[in-house]
């Protein structure tokens, strides 16, 4: 099935089940895809900013070139996964999102996002002593 | 107070029903198959079966429950809105479909 340049910002699916779907040039922002299960779901160039995919288990899923801007993927489960070209500032739970394959322009924002998920911070050592 | 079209046979009716203005009833258990849509005003659909085409002027939300849609086709359509409860999405065509290896 393809969703092609479709406007499906806010939409709630809210328990679904999707089987080879594939979203196309499609504005998703702030859509609820909460606890939804999918196989070979793919989404080309889509806008999903602010979108919430937690808690949802994905095989063979892809976003290729979209606009993943805080998007919230807290506890999602996700088997052969892609995400080359797409945006990750902002988002949320990137610390689920694995195991996934992403190119080598992406690595450098994803990792520094999951170093600051993980507490690490990243800076100019001051060499004070520790407080107790 | 919405009726209720729960007889499969009424699927014509329905669809005259979606083409007009007016409100749709709810529609229960009804199998609707290679359609085209233009319009579903207010409509919820309940333990349905949708297959066909939304029209690229499609501007409706849509409430839709314990429904499978297969081989349909969105092209321009706007569902902003919507809310899609415990709804299959199978769009399974053929094995080499499936397939998201990047090309």
């Amino acid at each position: 099935m393809k969703v092609r340049s479709s406007k499906l910002a806010g939409v709630q699916f809210a328990q679904s089940r999707r089987h080879d779907v594939r979203f196309i040039d499609c504005q998703l922002d702030g859509a609820s895809i909460r606890f939804v299960r999918g196989e070979f779901v793919r989404f080309e160039r889509c806008r999903m900013r602010q979108a919430e995919l937690r808690d949802s288990v994905l095989t063979a899923v892809a976003w290729w070139d979209c606009d993943l801007t805080d998007t919230d993927v807290s506890n999602i489960k996700i088997a052969r996964a892609q995400l080359h070209g797409s945006n990750v500032a902002g988002m949320v739970g990137a610390t689920s999102l694995v195991p996934i394959a992403l190119d080598a322009q992406q690595a450098p924002a994803f990792a520094q996002h999951l170093m600051a998920t993980m507490g690490i911070v990243v800076g100019t050592a001051s060499k004070t002593e520790p407080t107790c | 107070m919405r009726s209720k079209a729960s007889d499969s046979s009424l699927r014509v009716l329905e669809l005259l029903i979606a083409r007009s203005d007016r409100p749709l009833p709810q529609l229960v258990a009804t199998s609707l198959e290679s359609v085209v849509l233009d319009r579903l005003p207010h409509s919820e659909w309940d333990n349905a079966l949708l297959s066909g085409t939304l029209s690229a002027d499609f501007d409706e939300p849509l409430l839709l429950t314990q429904t499978r849609i297969g081989r349909a086709t969105l092209v321009g359509a706007s569902l902003a809105g919507s809310r899609l409860v415990d709804v299959v999405i199978d769009g399974a065509t053929s094995p080499a479909s499936t397939s998201t290896t990047p090309h």
